[in-house]
This record gives structure tokens, C-alpha cells and sequence, in this order.
């Protein structure tokens, strides 16, 4: 067969499966449905865990997990790691952004609300912080060509893996044909060709735009950015990037995902039933204590041990002894199942939010103390700001910490009465590493007495 | 992953059926640009191709086994459930959710409308409009119902067992309300809900209320919530409130340690130790609920330390009793020489950034909505403290301010030490501070 007739029959294929793929689509499958299964337990997995203390404490939203917040895509920084960004990036990336969220479900509690401005190009998204975290779990699946990075087999560490007998581009085509890839994709050569990233290397990879790194720079920005309006918008960035994590995390409760089956993920209906029998209102609130562990700290822990430590724990590990064979995890132990993964689900928020410093500002000896309440640190960076009554903050000091065991002082900083004239607050922030080498982002406030503030004796 | 063969490739075998002859006089670019074209001429023209509508898993009415239509239009009426009696003001909001009909699909986007209920308990909704329709399925239609004081409701999913709900129906539909027992988990009943901004918009009150109450659960190892029953048909007697794990964890949420310290370390750095704090032996009644803190200066005397005790009510009737009780108590004997009463304290208690409250109607999918009086005045209300009590022990040297918030049916009482708080103006201040995380 000549390259003419080869790239014919390619493109003509194309055109076909354009046209005839709505009709040869059987509509019945679907691994853990993102809009419901997978948003329902990451709502129960936030409520069980120790997320809504923690936008308490170190954000001061006393509302916690019911804080309305506000993301103005219109201030949406570019992430990209070019050294010069460029518009057409930050362009790209907020009308994703906007397009992933305007498609979701009003009727399940997690789209936002749409506020319009005639002046700005995009409207102002607002709601609720845990609003924001189911979320990002179900935009997590959008485009659908992030699936693939959402596998896992225990025995190999491996993603998803192509058979030795099938080509990449006739898994390209049956991608096109199963709605997970579109043409477009097919005829730029970026659809799915039946790999992808295992779902451990897909939670730090630097391509994962709402993965590990991206949350650890929206949370830095939620504490260190100038204004209110940018931490604001930086903390539901992070919160959607906690979403996101979740939602990979979460389908590996589903068996299909951790035998690398692509084809049982989209034409298997074992999830659809449990979509069907839980939707996302019916996923059964948490029940007992998390495993043990936490919020204490283990002796050991990384976030890939969460999906598998290579001891049989780890959700994917879990999940592929149990289910044996897949039907019992979406019937009769759907149950069983959902817990389990809400559990894991759960595990992985206390983890991204591990750690507790306290602030104590003694006037006397013009003296920050900080001290490490929770989950010993390696060496990092302080970072200490004090805001005034209107809101802004401003970097007063930085300095390098040693390894701290929990419960001990993490840095003594001075600060002399006179830099705090017109101080409401001041806020800590601490990055560098946990004592097992993993990055690690720990923030704290204190309220400054009035006095202070005035800058009285 | 299985291996896909090439020889049942759905897209070859379509191929292989148009003539070899046409294959070769028809350019591949032309085949393909037709068929773009085409398919983008029935995407673009609503009346070539009509959208899809996914079958309503509801009855059309309760009485037929006809199934009824996710385009609407809806009516019904909401009643109690105890009573059978019908529940006017409840918001019913209704929200249709479009995908792309994938295998594995995707949100295309949704339409919501919302409504309150008549004197009767009736509502109606209409149709989806033909303005809203999408080129998309339409996937799935909820309702909603929402009341201050009572669970609410979904149309898919029964909330205390989270079981698939059959009873829902398009038309003459009767929805039962339970009224929200004491110690039920106010987080997960608005969980549960969902239903957008239209509701969240009227429980700006339940809010607050969930917020402290996963503020009281403190750390989440022991605070499980109260797992579903299964439901019965009749109103399930109530169980007492659950005790919170840590009796101290929302007092202790509202005046936090780091306060004390922090007023307290005034010329050098002074320690705290954070007690819990008996009530007051006056009764509160089995609907109320109570937190109390004591932070202890360790090697000072007690006019070094401060004492915050909350107690939650479940109306503001229960709580205004209580409150003459207590300021009974307080001002008898009196050993206080100064009362002040004021009506609204000064203190910073809205938030200056996205507001709290917002009125019913104000939103596009509540704009055609008959605005609820009730959740209005709700809505629109700020927080404001119905009674204060200011007193001063010169005795004891203690500053006490108690405070009666009827809406939320809250009621506050800080005391602080004359060493803690040597004026009026520190006891003010960590006061605002407690009231601001309101």
C-alpha cells in the first residue's frame, strides 16, 4: 500500500468517524462518573477531614469549608514555566479554565456562580470553598483525554499500557470513536494512543497544570500576593488543584483503573450502576476514624504512598485485592468500596494540608515566636508579612529555618515594635520540606491587639 | 488493555463500503471537508437536529405509569411530612443539566429556575425554555426544596438513607419536608442539598450554623457524623443531640489560645492552659447545645484568665428565655456596679468582603422566582445582637460583656480577668474578636 492511499484511508477515517461516531457509540458506560460519584466523595472525604480547621486557622476564613470565595479569571496568572509568558498562554488557559467550569451541574451544589461585569471580559466565579474542591474533582476529567494519566497497576507501578498487537493510531481512532480524544486531537497526533502517565507520576507532574505543583504555587500565592482579591483567587486555584488530585486519586477505587483496561473503563456499566445507585447525593458519610496515622504523623509517608507503598496499602494497591473480580466492587461491595476510597480521599486532603505552626508576638522583646505544633519539617524558608487593616500585605522578613521535631520552636524572628505601626496581622509562611524529603507549605496568622496595631506602648 | 483488531475497525469497515471507483475519483480532502461541512450545518441549525432528551427517570404523575418529561414543565405541592400539612415559602428549585451524550461525557453546561411555594404548599415550574435548549443532551433534571428549619429536598436521592428516590413525579407531585431534629448534621444536610447559589443564597443562616459546627468537632478522628438510618415512612423518633468530642472545640474556635497569649504578653511571653468550662447551672433544655473555655495563665492568679461559653439553641424562642434567665442570674445579687443594655453593638460583625447575605430574587436563575418575604428579611438581615450585658466585678476585677443573638439563636458570655483585660477597651477588643469569626 502506497503512503498516498495510506494517508487517504487516514483522513477519510477521520471524516467517518466524525460523522458515524454519535451513531456506533453504544451510551452505556463510564468508569466512577466525575459529575457525581467521584464529586460526592470528595465531599464527604472534606467533611471528614481536618480541611475546614485548616482554612480556619491558617487563612482565616471562619467559615471554613462554607466560605464563599471569589476566582476572577480575569487576574488569572500564567503558570507556563517560559521565561517570557505570553498572552496567547494566559489566554488559552483561562478560557479552558472557563469553559471547564461553565459545564458543570448547577443541580449537584458545585458550579459556580457567574457574576457578570460589563467592564471585564470574563464574569467573576464565586462559591463556597468546599464547592470549589468537588469542582475541580470533576473538571479533572475534562478534557477527557486526561483519563489516561489516571491509571495505576500495583504489581508494576505502571500506567496505562498499550497492547503489543494494537498500533497507536488504531487506538487513536477508537479513542475518537469512544469520545475520549476528538478529531482534532486524532489529526494533531494528540489523542490518545493507549499510554499515559502512571497516576502517581501524573499527581507531580509539571505537565499536570492542577497537579501537586500547582498547588503549592496557588497556596504560596494565597498567602504572600499583595492584595485580598489575588490571595482569594490564589486559594481557589489551589482548592482546585486539590480537586483535581482527589479525582485521580479517586478513580483508583474503581477496579477498571488499576488493571490499566482501558477498554473495561469505557465499556464496562459496573460504575454507571454505582453512579446510578449513589449519584452524588447518596455517597454515605464517613463512618469511622481516618486509618491510622492521622493526623498523627506515620513513621513514613509519600504521596505516591497513598495509591500504592509497595506493602499492599495504598488505595490502587487495596482496591485490586479487593476487587477480585471487578463486578463485587461495583455491587454488592459498592459500599464497602466507596468508604474505603473516601477514606483515601480523606487521607490525601489532611496530607496536602499537614502541618499546624502557632504565633506568639511578645511586644516586650519585639520578638515573633513560631512554633511548630504539628509534623516536624525539614530546612526551609520563613516567610513573615504583616498586613494593615485594609488588607495588604507586604514581606517584612525572610529567613532560612533548621529541621524542627513537631512541638518544638521553629524560629524566633524579631520584629520591632516600630515596623508594626499600622499592622493588623501578621501572617507566617513556611516552605521548603517535611522531614521525609516531600515539599511541604505550612501557614499561620496572628491578630495583632489593638494597641500594637496603633503602635502604643 | 485488550488489543483492538484492526479487521472489526468500525471506521475501515465503513470505509471498505464506499466503492473503490468513488475512492479514487473523490479527493480524501473533499470527503472529509464535506463532511465537516455537514456536520457543522446540523451542529449550527437548531431545526436539522433537535436535541436529544435522555428518558426521565420519573412518572409523569404519581397515579400513571407513564413516564414524564425531563423538559418540564413541573408542579406539586410540599407538605410536611409529620403532619401532612402543606409548607408554604419553601424554595423549589429546578435545574436542567445538558452533556455531549459521550461515552464518557462531559458537561456542556445547565439551566436552573427556581420558585416558592404558595400559602398551599403548591408550585409550579415551567418548561425548560426553548432559549435555554442546547445542542446537547439534555442528561438530567433535579429539583430541589429548601426551608430554614427543615431538611429538604431532592428529587433524585432520599437524604436520610441516600437511596434513589421513585416517588418523584412531573406532575401533582407531593414532596415531603422533615423538620430538622436537634443534633442532626447541618454540614451534611446542606451537602446533601446542593441545588446552587439560589439555595445557598437563602441559607446564608444554616451556613454559619454548619460552619460552627465543623468548628465543634475540633479534629476528625473522633467526631463521626451520625450515620444515616434507614427510613420509615413515619417521623422516626429523635435521638438527644450528640455531645461533641471536645466540649471546649467551638468556644475555643471563637476566642482561640493565641489570643489570650497574645493580649496576655503584654512585657513578657505569658502561657495558657485551655480548660473546659461547666455550664451555668441553669437549664437549657434538651434543644440547646453548649461550649465552654477556660484559659488558665499558668503561675498567674485568676484575674489573669479568660472564660468564653456559647450556648446554641435551636430558635430564637428557646434562646430569648434564656436569656431573661440568665441576665436574671447575672444581675442578682448585684454585685455588679454598672449595667449598660445596648440594642446593636458596634462591633465589626458583617464582612467587609462578599457579603453574607444577598436577597433571593437578585440572581439570574432566581430573577423569575417569586421572592420568598420571608427568606428575604432573612437574607437581607445582618448579624446583629438583639441584647448586650456589660458588667464589672471591681471585687474580682473581671470584665464580663454577654451577648444574645436571637436570629441565630446564640448567646455568648466572655469573662476576662482585671489582669488580662485592665480596661474596658482590651475586653472590647477580644469581644470583636470573638464576634468577627461569627
Amino acid at each position: 500500500m502506497t503512503s498516498v492511499s495510506i494517508r487517504t484511508r487516514f483522513v477519510s477515517c477521520a471524516a467517518l468517524v466524525l460523522c458515524l461516531g454519535p451513531v456506533l457509540v453504544p451510551r452505556s458506560a463510564g468508569a466512577f462518573a466525575p459529575d457525581t460519584t467521584v464529586a460526592g466523595v470528595v465531599e464527604q472525604a472534606a467533611l471528614g477531614s481536618r480541611l475546614h480547621q485548616r482554612l480556619v486557622q491558617r487563612l482565616g476564613h471562619s467559615l471554613g469549608l462554607f466560605e464563599p470565595l471569589r476566582l476572577d479569571l480575569n487576574q488569572l496568572p500564567d503558570l507556563s514555566q517560559a521565561t517570557t509568558p505570553t498572552p496567547s498562554v494566559r489566554t488559552a488557559r483561562v478560557h479552558a479554565l472557563y469553559g471547564r467550569l461553565s459545564g458543570l451541574d448547577v443541580g449537584q451544589g458545585y458550579a459556580p456562580e457567574w457574576v457578570r461585569t460589563e467592564s471585564l471580559a470574563f464574569p467573576v466565579a464565586r462559591q463556597h470553598a468546599l464547592g470549589w474542591v468537588a469542582a475541580g474533582a470533576v473538571i479533572e476529567f475534562s478534557p477527557t483525554a486526561r483519563l489516561r494519566h489516571h491509571f495505576f497497576t500495583p504489581q508494576t507501578g505502571l500506567g496505562l499500557r498499550r497492547g503489543t498487537e494494537q498500533s497507536a493510531l488504531d487506538a487513536s481512532i477508537w479513542a475518537v470513536q469512544q469520545g475520549v480524544s476528538s478529531t482534532r486531537d486524532l489529526l494533531t497526533g494528540t489523542a490518545v494512543d493507549g499510554t499515559g502517565m502512571s497516576a502517581a507520576e501524573w499527581l507531580v507532574s509539571p505537565e499536570n497544570d492542577q497537579g501537586l505543583q500547582a498547588f503549592l504555587q496557588s497556596y504560596e500565592r494565597a498567602v504572600l500576593a499583595g492584595l485580598p482579591a489575588e490571595r482569594q483567587g490564589a486559594l481557589v486555584e489551589a482548592l482546585l488543584s486539590v480537586g483535581s488530585m482527589l479525582g485521580t486519586l479517586i478513580q483508583l477505587g474503581d477496579p477498571a483503573f488499576v488493571r490499566g483496561d482501558l477498554d473495561a473503563v469505557l465499556l464496562s456499566d459496573g460504575a454507571r450502576r454505582v453512579s446510578a445507585r449513589f449519584g452524588r447525593a447518596g455517597i454515605p458519610p464517613m463512618s469511622k476514624p481516618s486509618p491510622a496515622g492521622f493526623p498523627a504523623e506515620p513513621a513514613s509517608l509519600r504521596l505516591s504512598d497513598l495509591i500504592s507503598d509497595g506493602k499492599g496499602g495504598g488505595l490502587a494497591a487495596q482496591t485490586e485485592q479487593i476487587c477480585r473480580p471487578a463486578v463485587v466492587c461495583y455491587v454488592r461491595e459498592a459500599e464497602a468500596q466507596i468508604k474505603l476510597t473516601t477514606q483515601y480521599a480523606r487521607r490525601l486532603l489532611d496530607y496536602l494540608f499537614r502541618g499546624a505552626l502557632r504565633l506568639v508576638y511578645n511586644p516586650a522583646q519585639d520578638q515573633l515566636l513560631v512554633q511548630l505544633d504539628e509534623w516536624a519539617l525539614g530546612s526551609g524558608h520563613l516567610t513573615v508579612l504583616a498586613e494593615t487593616p485594609d488588607g495588604t500585605r507586604r514581606t517584612v522578613r525572610i529567613q532560612s529555618t533548621p529541621p524542627t521535631l513537631a512541638g518544638s520552636e521553629l524560629a524566633t524572628v524579631a520584629l520591632p515594635k516600630g515596623e508594626l505601626v499600622g499592622v493588623q496581622r501578621l501572617v507566617v509562611l513556611y516552605k521548603g520540606r517535611d522531614r521525609h524529603g516531600q515539599p511541604h507549605l505550612v501557614s499561620s496568622e496572628l491578630m495583632l491587639r489593638l494597641g500594637q496595631a496603633a503602635g502604643a506602648p | 488493555m485488550k488489543a483492538i483488531d484492526r479487521r472489526r475497525s468500525r471506521p475501515a469497515r465503513a470505509l471498505s463500503l464506499i466503492p473503490e471507483r468513488a475512492r479514487r475519483l473523490v479527493p480524501a480532502w473533499l470527503l472529509s471537508s464535506g463532511a465537516l461541512l455537514l456536520l457543522g450545518c446540523l451542529r449550527s441549525t437548531g431545526d436539522l437536529s433537535p436535541a436529544a432528551v435522555a428518558r426521565a427517570p420519573f412518572r409523569l404523575r404519581p397515579d400513571t405509569t407513564h413516564w414524564g418529561s425531563l423538559l418540564g414543565p413541573f408542579d406539586g405541592q410540599v407538605v410536611e411530612r409529620a403532619s401532612g400539612s402543606p409548607v408554604s415559602g419553601a424554595l423549589v428549585v429546578g435545574t436542567w443539566f445538558f452533556n455531549d451524550g459521550e461515552l464518557w461525557p462531559t458537561g456542556i453546561g445547565s439551566y436552573s429556575s427556581s420558585t416558592t411555594t404558595s400559602g398551599d404548599g403548591l408550585y409550579a415550574l415551567p418548561g425548560l425554555p426553548s432559549r435555554e435548549r442546547r445542542l446537547a443532551l439534555l442528561r438530567r433534571f433535579t429539583l430541589v426544596v429548601y426551608k430554614a428549619g427543615f431538611v429538604g429536598y431532592r428529587s433524585d436521592f432520599h437524604e436520610d438513607d441516600g437511596a434513589l428516590r421513585h416517588d418523584f413525579a412531573q406532575h401533582t407531585a407531593k414532596l415531603p419536608l422533615e423538620r430538622l431534629a436537634p443534633g442532626e448534621s447541618l454540614a451534611q444536610k446542606l451537602v446533601f442539598l446542593g441545588g446552587g447559589q439560589s439555595v445557598l443564597h437563602s441559607a446564608q443562616a444554616d451556613l454559619i450554623a454548619a460552619a460552627m459546627e465543623l468548628a465543634e468537632r475540633d479534629a476528625p478522628p473522633g467526631a463521626a457524623p451520625k450515620p444515616r438510618q434507614p427510613r420509615v415512612d413515619s417521623l422516626p423518633a429523635k435521638s438527644p443531640p450528640a455531645p461533641s468530642s471536645d466540649p471546649t472545640a467551638f468556644a475555643a474556635q471563637l476566642l482561640t489560645l493565641s489570643d489570650v497569649e497574645q493580649i496576655a504578653s503584654v512585657s513578657e511571653a505569658k502561657l495558657y492552659r485551655k480548660d473546659a468550662l461547666p455550664q451555668r447551672s441553669l437549664a437549657v433544655g434538651p434543644s440547646a447545645s453548649y461550649a465552654g473555655v477556660h484559659y488558665r495563665g499558668q503561675g498567674q492568679p485568676e484575674t489573669a484568665d479568660a472564660t468564653l461559653r456559647v450556648y446554641r439553641f435551636s430558635n430564637g424562642q428557646d434562646s430569648q428565655a434564656f436569656w431573661l434567665r440568665l441576665r436574671t442570674a447575672l444581675l442578682v445579687p448585684p454585685i455588679k456596679d454598672q449595667t449598660t443594655s445596648l440594642p446593636v453593638l458596634t462591633a465589626p460583625v458583617t464582612r467587609p468582603d462578599l457579603p453574607l447575605v444577598f436577597p433571593v430574587a437578585a440572581t439570574p436563575q432566581a430573577a423569575s422566582a417569586t421572592p420568598d418575604p420571608g427568606a428575604q428579611r432573612m437574607a437581607q438581615a445582618p448579624l446583629v445582637l438583639t441584647e448586650t450585658l456589660r458588667l464589672l466585678d471591681p471585687n474580682q476585677r473581671t470584665h464580663a460583656t454577654v451577648a444574645h443573638i436571637r436570629s441565630h439563636g446564640l448567646i455568648l458570655e466572655f469573662l476576662c480577668g482585671g489582669d488580662l483585660c485592665p480596661s474596658d477597651r482590651v475586653a472590647a477588643e477580644l469581644f470583636g474578636r470573638i464576634l468577627g469569626r461569627l
